[in-house]
């Protein structure tokens, strides 16, 4: 297999938050913070698309704001290419306006995503006319491509955005995304707000436009079963940390990470469970990310977890079956197993 | 069989859209016995609040119930006198809504909001009831309940809030519960906590449990039986495995194909094709769903289609079902 092509390049990227204090913490000088993103290492390839799942806190639309550039880590890098986006406490490179052509961001909701006093003709012109790219004139047609793209007829122009249904609003949000020509798009939870019958179209539509246009996708969400049909690789985030990146196939296919496999086991089924077939449940919420634990941030949930994995955090490590993971445990079961080859080859 | 605890026969709940008259809900007629799971299952705007509310006789202008019978538990809903509808709200039928945080006030500690309940329903003393308090958030799985009595809204998560409003809805010691997707704000482990939960729950108190939602996945983890709600009329209904597994009615069928699987890649998605009917159009004629339906015929777009029943335990309203053994052709043609 040849190298990946590497796209965006995250490195050691740690993003905290300043918590809100008392009159007596501030007298005190307590100083608190949150662990939205705590050392990420990541890398997005040309053309993939990248599945970031987690539960809600675990950091996954963080680590994409820093991306997309809306916020400045603590410490680490972004690079784009042989372009750094970003470094601790700084942007750098290009100016968010030459950043804005190259990365683009997809919300949730796609209702207040719009401006519903504009017609979406000049929702979607509105990049061309910013970024000085054409006349108002020019722009028209542009629209209508775009239009065109993202399979609406070319009267949804002169509507508004209030008359148009959610996949439809949907698909203005993507079209003005990809107005700018990005190569980079981020999709935040992209169909999280839309009827089961509508989410399907997003999800071809999104997949259809990769491969056509040969965009490296994020694809925020925290539904696997969406995962299964859209990603390329999947990168699983806890407390801010990763836990496992692993090629689709094989994530779905094999033993993962604990916490991984928690979120597999809660995700709902497609069909009639048995009579007093037990759902799987893990105990538990995310912690707080305000106090991480020293250990593997999941040990209060893990099923599997015992004293050494609260001593120190799990390293991510390459697995023999391909794909990083960050548990002592699989690290373990990994080695006993190739140990266990190598010596059944020997005799 | 014994009379079912709810019967409704014929509702028809219509709201004022635009100056004209647009039925939320269509001749809806169902029952749930004692101790059942009853799924409702329906796209945005097809109804499915409008029904857990008419079921409760809250509908609020502009809309107004114009026919049809609620019995629950030998009372009928639908003429009782205020002072008597006040003891079956939140008494004999609770209900559990989409937005946790929003069926708690901010102001006050959860305990004091759960013991207003229990003492308003129950008629015990303040100390009996705080005991009961701390029992119920025990039994919905918040650890620590004592200290969680004192906690105001705000201090919990969305899971533990939705925990505080099923006990709640428990608190008057319920015979039928209605939660309108309790779990489509939370995170997928939380969901499946909160449907062990009410299964749970369910099981323990022999409550009746009506379960409403839009994704098919959560309504079958927990349900026995299933009710296909399409633009405010059941297009079909039955037994969870036969619904599941046989659908007869198209839009059932496309609905089972755009769910998204775990299990397999069925790639690309099959979809829907149109819309829901809008209030501000014309009222279709015939079968809600011809204009999208794959297998519609002429009849479909004159006639209003009447319930069969082939097999006991399940039906539907179509003038072209699929086949009954296995399942049809599909309904869900692939995106362009």
């Amino acid at each position: 297999m040849s190298a990946p092509d590497i796209h965006v390049s995250v490195k050691e990227l740690r993003m905290l938050f300043p918590v809100k204090r008392g009159l007596r913490d501030r007298v005190l000088g307590v100083k608190q913070w949150v662990h939205a993103v705590d050392g990420v290492s990541l890398d997005l390839h040309r053309g993939e698309c990248l599945a970031l799942v987690g539960e809600s806190g675990s950091g996954k639309t963080t680590l994409a704001n820093c991306i997309a550039g809306s916020l400045v880590p603590v410490a680490g890098e972004i690079w784009l290419d042989d372009v750094m986006l970003a470094r601790a406490g700084a942007l750098t490179g290009p100016s968010a306006r030459e950043r804005a052509r190259l990365v683009q961001v997809i919300f949730q909701d796609p209702t207040s995503a719009l401006n519903r006093r504009l017609r979406v003709g000049s929702v979607l012109a509105e990049p061309f006319l910013v970024h000085k790219i054409c006349n108002r004139a020019e722009a028209t047609a542009r629209v209508e491509a775009l239009l065109a793209r993202v399979g609406l007829p070319p009267e949804t122009a002169e509507h508004y955005s209030h008359e148009l249904n959610a996949s439809q609003r949907q698909r203005v949000v993507i079209a003005r995304a990809l107005a700018l020509e990005p190569r980079v798009l981020i999709a935040d939870e992209p169909i999280a707000k839309l009827d089961v019958s509508m989410q399907g179209q997003i999800l071809n539509l999104i997949d259809q436009l990769r491969r056509e246009l040969d965009l490296s996708v994020i694809f925020i969400t925290h539904d696997l079963s969406v995962v299964r049909q859209i990603a390329t690789r999947v990168a699983v985030l806890y407390l801010g940390q990763l836990m496992e990146l692993q090629e689709t196939e094989a994530f779905f296919g094999s033993e993962g990470h604990p916490y991984s496999q928690a979120l597999l086991r809660s995700t709902p089924r497609l069909r009639v469970t048995a009579e007093d077939g037990e759902l799987h449940t893990i105990k538990g919420e995310i912690p707080s990310p305000i106090d991480v634990p020293p250990g593997c941030p999941f040990l209060s949930r893990c099923p599997e977890g015992d004293d050494d994995c609260g001593r120190t955090r799990p390293p991510l490590q390459a697995r023999s079956a391909g794909g990083l993971v960050a548990c002592f445990k699989r690290a373990a079961a990994d080695l006993a197993a190739t140990d266990g080859a190598a010596t059944g080859s020997h005799g | 069989m014994s009379d079912p605890l709810l019967n409704v026969e014929g509702l028809t709940t219509v709201y004022r859209v635009g100056g004209r008259e647009f039925a939320a809900l269509n001749d809806v007629s169902l029952t749930c016995q004692a101790g059942e799971r009853l799924g409702v299952v329906g796209e945005s705007g097809s109804g499915k609040s409008v029904l857990a509310l008419s079921l409760l006789n809250i509908i609020r202008a502009p809309g107004r119930i114009t026919a049809g019978r609620v019995v629950f538990a030998d009372q009928d809903i639908l003429h009782l006198r205020r002072r008597e509808l006040r003891r079956v709200r939140g008494g004999g039928m609770s209900l559990i809504f989409q937005d946790a945080a929003a069926s708690l006030t901010p102001v006050y500690p959860v305990g004091v909001q759960l013991g207003e309940i229990i003492r308003t329903h129950l008629s015990v003393t303040r100390a009996e009831a705080a005991r009961q308090s701390v029992q119920l958030l025990g039994q919905v799985g918040i650890p620590e309940p004592e200290r969680r009595l004192r906690a105001f809204p705000s201090e919990l998560s969305g899971g533990m809030k939705q925990r505080v409003a099923i006990a709640m809805a428990l608190a008057s010691e319920p015979s039928l519960l209605i939660a309108d997707d309790p779990t489509s704000a939370v995170d997928v482990t939380i969901q499946a906590q909160i449907l062990e939960l009410l299964r749970h729950l369910v099981d323990e108190r022999q409550l009746a449990l009506i379960y409403i939602s839009h994704d098919f996945r959560v309504v079958s983890t927990i349900c026995e039986r299933l009710l296909i709600l399409y633009a405010g009329g059941i297009v079909e209904q039955g037994d969870a495995p036969s619904v599941f597994n046989a659908p007869r009615h198209p839009y059932t069928d496309a609905l089972l194909a755009c769910s998204p699987s775990v299990e397999e890649y069925r790639f690309p998605f099959a979809t829907l094709p149109g819309n829901p009917p809008n209030p501000r159009d014309d009222p279709i004629v015939g079968c809600q769903f011809h204009p999208r339906c794959p297998r519609a015929l002429d009849v479909c777009a004159r006639e209003t289609p009447h319930e069969e029943s082939p097999t006991a335990g399940h039906s539907y309203r179509c003038w072209s079902p699929l086949d009954a053994p296995g399942r049809g052709s599909s309904a869900a043609a692939s995106a362009p």
